[in-house]
């Protein structure tokens, strides 16, 4: 819309009204759903039965939080989607980035191959090997033996994803190459490289790999699931259907609330890297 | 497990200034170290790819035409899983129902996203908070927004059905009936997605260079033919790159549900994912499961290859 | 950036970071991978025979774990050939074949009764007739306590674990604010109906629910069939097929559909878990529901319900109906057992879950530990063993009972009258698969007819039938 367009007095009076609408329904749209989480953890589930609507408990059980957190064990499952998060965001840091490396500055007469059948995969969605993925982890060949039910059954497969490799490889490749041969030539090692020249100028794309590698895997579901069948062992988005079940409704509430808590604390306090980044990469 | 997502265009906007002259190669180094040490780089990205992708995709294949129960050697069974899978009359329904849900999401989940982020860039002021807002349900783990939507869309209890209630309408079944069951998920779903949708439009939007808006208006065209004619047309990549994305993702629908409503009432909510699913973990059919998901890899492959393609040729303009 | 960076040129400094690249890779593929590789087993160097044995009670009740790990070391003093490795993980259906096949399944599993035909078909367990002849008081074993582990050519590939006749749940309470009399539960299904109604107008609650979903729903309508007589299997030549079509089960379908439509007594969610529908009985939110015995333990430990509204009564019967449905669990050895593993399985199954049915002194120790970890003591459960062994046995553990015994009175009495009938014998999970559907169809759908859903179920289950019969 132009700048004379705008200056209209109809027009802006439209704009405002627009915008208060706009702004309500995305606050009941984006916000509410969480705000009826927290109310709903808060109050009794039998006041929530009976003033189904209101928008604060007569009494609140702040109390439910805690009991949720210690009756339904929340402190272990919380653990554990740290514990598998935090692997998984290391291996795939580590396998993208010494692949890429090796593929982007290093470059074996083999690397061609092997940089091509990384990308195959990506026509590929792992969900569809996730049958024989499962059959693999819990007979590994090479090695034999299981690794279900342990972490690595869900850190090593997070590796293998090739858009990983495929955005810091080609950030790689920016790099001017004047400044590795620099570096050679005074003697540098391909892990001196790696470490004090390439790695320190690759910080965006490390970040945005971060970012989405963290994202995926807190929000991972089917996967931990199938591959950690021993309850004491899941993360929490595995743990909660199955509590829902169980579960008196108001501390399930409260279950889903410490389980929204640290992801939009997160994205709150780094909403501006995180906008920026989806909007550069386009992940969703 | 989930799909990459990332259109390659955007990449220059974090990736370092290109330097003028062509690079040098670097791998000149001394001999010795000049092979071991690119296949010591190398080493992670093949074992890790070799166990945990591409050896379980050859594996998907093989079993697709084997019949194994894991303890004895497995048998070769020809296309006898395919015909399994033929004479499910369950295969038809869930194919249907993965697509009817696509196709739902299609229509529901596609258009929203762009209305949103059209009306957020008109609007002027108050971006950053309705961006924060607009992308809030992303930022909930998936399964606890599915739970949530269980609870709202609760029979007994339920937030919707009390709202409505209120006005006079309902109650409505929502999960509980055949006919309601998917567009419920569906719903769902595009509350959760939506948002990242709109951020990738808002984006795209603020690429459209502003020349193109003044010399439309210099033309007197109204608001809506501008929109028409110069801001869909410039977008017209990045929607067709997001609604392949779409398509891949909807096609591989599985949480919403699993857990919502394990494929009723009635299988009108059985994916394709979903019986895989059953077919491995329930039934123990471990050959009929991996014929199925290799020929949902193969339309998968067909869908992701138009996308990369699509990427790479428009990446470049 | 600045042009130069000052590096060391230290040599064998940068080998050993290269190397360190590597090394972490193979050390995150490759010196994981044998932490949880399973037990290979069988006779060691020492002569010894080593099996691993699930049903190790979670540390969630102590006692009775203890009492599993002291019954262990008390085998292996008894048996120094043999040694036992007591896994607690629970059974579960999903993970059981790939388990297996990498080795880390156990030697002894302890699974619900509706699994054994289907791990037999796919030869996932062994037959154990051979053992099972050399037991004490064999002769006197009740084949009705090993049908479900039976196959059809009589080979017996299970010992029994715990088994009870599925029956009618009911809130005692809900019963009184009804005018019902709650030591009169329903005896037929006429009189559910007429009960669930009068439990869902006088209190709001559910008057009576149906389990729908994950197999479930297939599993609770195979139970009321029975009750209607009839069965969902029959021989057709030397085949099954499934008998949907026969009546019963449609009189059952009939009769439900009529209290969810007619009567509006079954409440408004029909996509029910088995373990949500405990949870609401518990709660107090239902007035009746087919489920098992052993629910009781749950309705008690995991959701705090009260003992004195818990009633149960033996599954209602309907026209020419005298039969009931087993449930409960076997224990079964893994097909990869040796020989001689198969035999030391026989023995500790014999020694931990046999002996207790035969060997008052040893039920009653069990019956103490389990009533010091507030677990159910005296529940009614099926007797392995012919009335002369298992008399003295019950004796003995009613000693320590801890439940209400007169709410389980109705049930007691009861289902002596009744007949106790196994799962169907063919591909009960895709039967029960494809019932979930039909159940759901009457449930949600007001024009839903029982005879056309049963119709498509049977049809969709045809490929199925021949697949499992295809030998």
């Amino acid at each position: 819309m132009s700048e004379a367009e705008r200056r209209r007095p109809l027009t802006r009076i439209g704009l405002g009204t627009t915008q208060l609408l706009l702004i309500a329904a995305l606050v009941i749209e984006g916000a509410g759903p969480i705000y009826w989480v927290f109310k709903g953890s808060i109050s009794s589930t039998q006041e929530s039965l009976r003033h189904p609507l209101a928008l604060w408990p007569e009494e609140a059980h702040w109390s439910n939080i805690s009991t949720a957190w210690t009756s339904l064990d929340l402190g272990r499952y919380l653990m554990n989607t740290v514990v598998l998060v935090g692997g998984s965001w290391f291996v795939q840091l580590f396998v993208a980035v010494t692949g890429a490396y090796a593929l982007s500055v290093l470059r074996p007469f083999y690397g061609k191959y092997v940089y091509a059948a990384v990308l195959a995969t990506l026509f590929l969605p792992g969900t569809v090997s996730m049958v024989s993925l499962y059959l693999t982890i819990q007979d590994l060949p090479l090695t034999g033996g299981s690794i279900a039910n342990t972490p690595m059954a869900v850190w090593l497969p997070a590796g293998a994803h090739a858009f990983n490799v495929l955005l810091i490889k080609q950030f790689f490749d920016g790099i001017p190459k004047e400044l590795l041969e620099a570096a050679r030539l005074d003697g540098a090692g391909p892990w001196r490289i790696l470490t004090r020249i390439v790695l320190p100028m690759s910080r965006p794309i490390l970040a945005v790999v971060s970012l989405l590698a963290v994202m995926n895997a807190w929000k991972d579901f089917l996967w931990p699931m199938i591959a950690i069948t021993d309850t004491d062992k899941q993360p929490l988005a595995v743990a909660l259907p199955r509590l829902a079940d169980t579960s008196d409704q108001s501390l399930l509430i409260a279950g889903m609330l410490i389980a929204i808590i640290p992801p939009v604390v997160v994205f709150l306090v780094f909403q501006r890297q995180i906008v920026r980044g989806i909007a550069f990469t386009g992940l969703k | 497990m989930s799909t990459p997502t990332i259109p390659r265009e955007s990449l220059p906007a974090v990736a370092p200034a290109p330097v003028g002259k062509r690079p040098l190669r670097v791998n000149r180094l001394r001999a010795g170290s000049r092979h071991i040490a690119p296949a010591l780089f190398l080493l992670p990205t093949v074992l890790v790819f070799g166990l945990f992708s591409w050896w379980p995709i050859i594996r998907s294949l093989v079993l697709s035409f084997q019949q194994t129960n894991l303890v004895e050697p497995a048998t070769w069974v020809g296309l006898r899983n395919y015909q399994t899978l033929l004479d499910d009359p369950l295969l038809g329904k869930a194919v249907w129902n993965t697509v009817v849900f696509t196709g739902l999401a299609l229509l529901i989940g596609f258009p929203l996203p762009l209305f949103l982020a059209v009306l957020m860039s008109e609007l002027r002021r108050g971006g950053g908070l309705m961006r924060v807002l607009v992308y809030l349900p992303v930022a909930v783990p998936p399964v606890v927004a599915v739970l949530m939507w269980k609870w709202f869309y609760d029979p007994d209890t339920g937030l919707f059905n009390e709202v409505l209630g209120k006005v006079g309408l309902g109650p409505y079944p929502w999960l509980q009936s055949a006919d309601t069951a998917m567009t419920s998920l569906v719903v769902e779903a595009t509350w959760a997605g939506a948002g990242g949708a709109v951020l990738i439009y808002l984006a795209a939007l603020a690429s459209v260079p502003t020349e193109l808006y003044e010399a439309a208006e210099l033309d007197g065209a109204s608001v809506r033919r501008r929109l028409w004619h110069v801001t869909l047309p410039h977008m017209r990549s990045i929607l067709l790159i997001m609604m392949l994305l779409q398509v891949i993702n909807t096609f591989q629908v599985f949480t919403e549900p699993f857990v919502l409503t394990d494929g009723g009432p009635e299988d009108s909510t059985v994916t394709v994912l979903l019986l895989i699913y059953r077919y491995a973990f329930v039934g123990g059919d471990y050959g009929s499961a991996a014929a199925l998901s290799v020929s949902l890899a193969a339309v998968l492959a067909v869908l992701s290859a138009i996308y990369l393609r699509l990427t790479r040729t428009w990446g470049t303009k | 950036m600045a042009e130069s960076v000052p590096v060391s040129t230290h040599r064998r400094r940068r080998r050993r970071a290269v190397a360190g690249a590597g090394a972490l890779a193979l050390a995150l593929v490759a010196g994981t991978a044998g932490c949880s590789s399973g037990e290979s087993g069988g006779a060691g160097s020492s002569g010894k025979t080593t099996i691993t044995v699930a049903g190790m009670p979670a540390t969630t009740a102590p006692k009775t774990r203890q009492q599993f790990l002291d019954a262990v070391a008390a085998f292996e003093k008894a048996n120094p050939n043999i040694k036992l490795k007591p896994t607690d993980t629970q059974w579960d259906a999903r993970t059981f074949a790939a388990r297996l096949a990498g080795g880390s399944a156990e030697t002894v599993l302890t699974v619900p009764l509706t699994e054994p035909p289907g791990l037999i078909a796919r030869k996932q367990i062994i037959d154990l007739s051979a053992e099972v002849k050399s037991l004490p008081h064999s002769g006197d074993l009740d084949p009705r306590a090993l049908a479900p582990a039976t196959a059809a050519d009589g080979k017996v590939h299970g010992l029994p674990v715990t088994e009870y006749a599925l029956g009618l749940v009911y809130n005692r309470d809900l019963f009184t604010k009804a005018g019902l009399d709650p030591d009169k539960p329903p005896a037929t299904w006429d009189e559910v109906r007429t009960a669930a109604k009068k439990i869902s107008d006088t209190s709001g609650a559910t008057g009576y629910t149906q389990m729908t979903v994950k197999n479930t729903g297939g599993w609770i309508l195979t139970a009321m069939t029975y009750a209607y007589g009839g069965s969902m299997e029959k021989k057709v030549g030397d085949k099954y097929a499934p008998s949907l079509l026969d009546g019963p089960a449609e009189n059952a379908l009939r009769q439900l559909s009529a209290m969810r439509w007619q009567d509006d007594s079954m409440g408004n969610n029909h996509l029910r878990t088995q373990q949500d529908a405990e949870r609401d009985f518990a709660a107090g939110k239902i007035g009746m529901m087919i489920s098992t015995v052993n629910s009781y333990n749950r309705y008690i430990t995991q959701y705090s319900g009260k003992p004195a509204d818990f009633g149960m009564a033996a599954l209602p019967q309907q026209n020419a109906g005298r039969s009931t449905l087993l449930g409960g669990l076997m224990a079964v050895v893994s097909a990869k057992a040796t020989p001689a593993q198969r035999a030391a399985a026989v023995k500790w199954i014999d020694y931990f879950y046999l002996k207790p049915a035969y060997d008052p002194a040893a039920a009653e120790e069990l019956a103490l530990a389990q009533a010091a970890d507030k677990l159910a003591v005296g529940l009614p459960t099926l007797p392995f063993y012919s009335a002369a062994v298992s008399d003295p046995v019950n004796a003995a553990i009613n000693k320590h009972a801890n439940i209400p015994a007169a709410n389980f009175a109705p049930y007691v009495t009861g289902v002596g009258k009744l007949d106790y009938q196994v799962e169907p014998p063919v591909a009960a999970q895709d039967l029960y698969g494809a019932l979930d559907t039909v159940v759901q169809a009457v449930l949600t759908r007001k024009d839903a007819d029982p005879h056309d859903e049963l119709a498509k179920a049977a049809d969709r289950l045809g490929p199925a039938f021949e697949k499992a019969q295809a030998q």
